[in-house]
C-alpha cells in the first residue's frame, strides 16, 4: 500500500508549526521515520492515524483521500495504530481489552474475535497473563498488548510510534524482529528517534527536522551521504578539537579512540583514519549539515 | 470484520458496524462501572440506612403513607427513595468521561472505525445502567418489604412503572449533564457542585426565600411526575400539580438530556477537528 503526502501543514493552536510543507512518498514494506524529539514525527503519525486533521495539504493512503470523512473512515478499517503512549483501561484484563478494541474495529463475529485475540496473545507471548488486569502489567508487557491491539484487524497499514522507547535491550530486539516480520506483507510505518531501530529493520526512511523532510531515500543513500566524513582518531593526548561531532569515545588503556563525524581540515596531521559510516554516523552528519547556515535540504 | 462487499447498500452496512460498536461499548462501559467496589459499598450503606428506617416508618401510627392506595403508595415510596441514590449516581458517573482522556484511550478509539457518536452513546447508556443497578436493587428490596407488608404481588409491576417514569428520566438528565460538565470541570469540583445543586434544585423549598429550581418541572427528582401523574404529593410545593405538568416534566427530563448529549457530541467533534 502506497502513501502519498503532498504539501502537508499542521499548525497547532497558538501558532506552533509542527509540520511545514511535508512531501513524502512511502512505498510498501517497512518505512522508517527518523528525527530528533519535536521534529513532527508523532504529529505526522497522528494525522495518518486519523487522530489529527492537517491544517492543509494532501494525504492519500492507498486509494483513499484522507481529507474526506469517508476516506478517513475507510483507512481506519485497514489500519493498526500503536501510539507512543498507549492508553488502556487498567481494570480490564488484557483479553477483555483486546476484545473491546476488536469490537471497535468492526470484528462483530464473537467467535472469530476470540480466536484472533487468543492468536495474538500467543504471538506476543502473553497467553499466561491474559486474564490479569492491565494495571499489573510492566511497560514491556503493555507495549506487547499495544502491538497486539494494533494487529487485531490484520491491518494493511501498521503505524507504530516510538515502539521501543523504554524497553530493555532484549525486548527491543524482540519487538524489532516482530515488526520486520510484519513488514513482509504490509506497510509498516515506524517512527523513532533511535537510529539503530531503523538500521535493523528498514530499507527506506525519511528524516524529519523541525517539521520538514530533510532526507528521504534508502538507508544506503543516507550512509552514502556521510562517506568520507567519518574518522577514527586514536590519541593519548588531548581530546581532538575542531568542527566535528564526537560520536563515541573508547578508552583503551593508555590511549583513547574517538569516532568523529565532520570535515577535518588536515586529517593526516590529526592522525585521523577515514572509516565506513554507520547509519547513526550518517544521521549525525545530516543533522550537522542542517544546523549549518545556508545549507540546502538534502533529499532523494 | 463487517463484510460490506456482499451488501448492496453501504449505509446499511455502516449501520450494522456502528450498532455492533455501540453494543460493545455499552457492554464494556457497563462492565467497568458495575465492577467498582466503591459503588457497591456506597449503595450497601444506603440500603442499610433505609432498612433501618423502613420498619419504623411502616409501623409508625402517625405515618399516613401506608394508608394510601397502592399506586400512590408505590409512587410516594419511589420518590422518597430517589433523593439519595441520585446523588450517588451523579458522583459515580463523574469520572467516566475524563478517565478516557487522562488514560488516553480516547485517542486509540479515535483510530478505529467506531464513530464518536456511537462511542458516546454506548458510554452514556452503559455507564448509566451500571450506576443505576445498585440503586434499583436497593429499591427492589424496599419494594419487596412493602409487598410483604401489603400482602400483594401487584406492587411489583406498579413499582417497575413508577421507577421507569419517576426515577429514570431524572437519572438520564443528571447523567447527560455529568458527562458534559466533567469534560471541562475538575471531577471533585463537579462532584461538590453537583451535590450542592441537588439539594438546592430539588430539596430547597420555594418558600425558603431563595431562588431555586424546586417547584418547577425541571426538578430531576421527579416530584412533578409523581404528583401530576400519580396524584401523590409528598412535598407541600407539589400539591396542586396537574397531570399536564407531570407529563411536561417527564417530557422535559427526557428531551433535555438528548439535547445535552447532541450538543456534547458537536463540541467534541469541533474539538477533534481543531486539535
Amino acid at each position: 500500500m502506497k502513501i502519498e503526502i503532498g504539501g502537508l501543514h499542521k499548525v497547532y493552536r497558538g501558532g506552533v508549526h509542527a509540520l511545514d510543507t511535508v512531501d513524502m512518498n512511502i512505498p510498501g514494506g517497512m518505512f522508517g521515520l527518523l528525527g530528533p524529539n519535536g521534529a513532527g514525527k508523532t504529529t505526522l503519525m497522528r494525522i495518518m492515524a486519523g487522530i489529527l486533521r492537517p491544517t492543509s495539504g494532501d494525504l492519500y493512503i492507498g486509494e483513499y483521500d484522507c481529507n474526506t470523512e469517508h476516506g478517513r473512515t475507510a483507512v481506519k478499517r485497514i489500519q493498526g495504530y500503536l501510539p507512543q503512549d498507549l492508553g488502556v483501561y487498567p481494570d480490564l484484563s488484557a483479553r477483555e481489552f483486546l476484545d473491546y478494541i476488536g469490537i471497535l474495529k468492526g470484528m462483530d463475529d464473537r467467535k472469530a474475535r476470540r480466536h484472533r485475540v487468543n492468536e495474538l496473545l500467543e504471538i506476543v507471548s502473553l497467553t499466561s497473563a491474559a486474564n490479569r488486569k492491565l494495571k499489573t502489567y510492566s511497560g514491556g508487557m503493555k507495549r506487547r498488548i499495544g502491538i497486539a491491539q494494533a494487529l487485531l484487524n490484520d491491518p494493511r497499514l501498521l503505524i507504530v510510534d516510538e515502539p521501543t522507547a523504554g524497553l530493555d535491550p532484549e525486548e527491543r530486539i524482540r519487538f524489532r524482529n516482530l515488526l520486520s516480520e510484519l513488514g513482509g506483507d504490509r506497510t509498516v510505518l515506524l517512527s523513532t528517534h533511535i537510529v539503530e531501530d531503523i538500521a535493523q529493520t528498514c530499507r527506506n526512511l525519511a528524516i524529519l527536522k523541525q517539521g520538514r523532510v530533510v532526507f528521504q531515500g534508502t538507508t544506503m543513500d543516507l550512509v552514502g551521504e556521510a562517506r568520507g566524513r567519518v574518522w577514527i582518531v586514536t590519541t593519548s593526548g588531548a581530546k581532538p578539537q575542531g568542527d566535528f561531532t564526537i560520536v563515541s569515545t573508547l578508552h583503551m588503556g593508555t590511549s583513547v579512540q574517538y569516532r568523529l563525524v565532520g570535515s577535518l581540515a588536515a586529517p593526516d596531521e590529526d592522525g585521523a583514519v577515514a572509516t565506513e559510516p554507520s547509519l547513526e554516523d550518517s544521521y549525525v552528519w545530516l543533522m550537522r549539515e542542517q544546523r549549518a547556515p545556508g545549507v540546502t535540504v538534502a533529499s532523494k | 470484520m463487517t463484510d460490506c462487499a456482499g451488501i448492496a447498500e453501504r449505509g446499511q452496512c455502516r449501520m450494522r458496524e456502528q450498532l455492533s460498536a455501540f453494543l460493545g461499548v455499552f457492554r464494556y462501559e457497563f462492565k467497568m462501572q458495575i465492577r467498582r467496589k466503591s459503588l457497591w459499598i456506597a449503595f450497601a450503606g444506603f440500603t442499610l440506612l433505609l432498612l433501618s428506617n423502613a420498619f419504623t416508618v411502616l409501623h409508625s401510627p402517625e405515618r399516613s403513607i401506608t394508608t394510601l392506595p397502592l399506586v400512590q403508595l408505590v409512587a410516594a415510596v419511589t420518590l422518597q427513595l430517589n433523593w439519595l441514590p441520585a446523588i450517588g449516581i451523579g458522583v459515580f458517573l463523574a469520572d467516566r468521561f475524563p478517565r478516557d482522556r487522562s488514560s488516553k484511550v480516547d485517542e486509540l478509539f479515535e483510530t478505529t472505525p467506531a464513530a464518536l457518536r456511537t462511542r458516546l452513546a454506548g458510554k452514556y447508556f452503559g455507564s448509566v445502567l451500571a450506576s443505576i443497578a445498585p440503586a434499583f436493587l436497593t429499591y427492589c428490596i424496599i419494594i419487596g418489604i412493602l409487598a410483604f407488608y401489603k400482602q400483594t404481588l401487584l406492587i411489583f409491576p406498579i413499582a417497575i412503572v413508577s421507577y421507569a417514569v419517576i426515577v429514570v428520566p431524572g437519572i438520564l438528565f443528571i447523567a447527560a449533564f455529568t458527562l458534559f460538565c466533567t469534560s471541562v470541570l475538575w471531577i471533585p469540583l463537579y462532584q461538590f457542585l453537583f451535590v450542592g445543586y441537588w439539594f438546592w434544585g430539588n430539596m430547597l423549598s420555594p418558600d425558603a426565600g431563595l431562588p431555586t429550581l424546586t417547584g418547577t418541572i425541571l426538578t430531576p427528582i421527579g416530584g412533578f411526575i409523581c404528583a401530576g401523574i400519580f396524584g401523590v404529593a409528598p412535598m407541600p410545593w407539589l400539591k396542586g400539580a396537574t397531570p399536564f405538568e407531570g407529563l411536561a416534566s417527564l417530557f422535559v427530563l427526557l428531551i433535555v438530556p438528548l439535547l445535552v448529549m447532541v450538543l456534547f457530541y458537536y463540541c467534541l467533534k469541533w474539538e477533534q477537528s481543531h486539535k
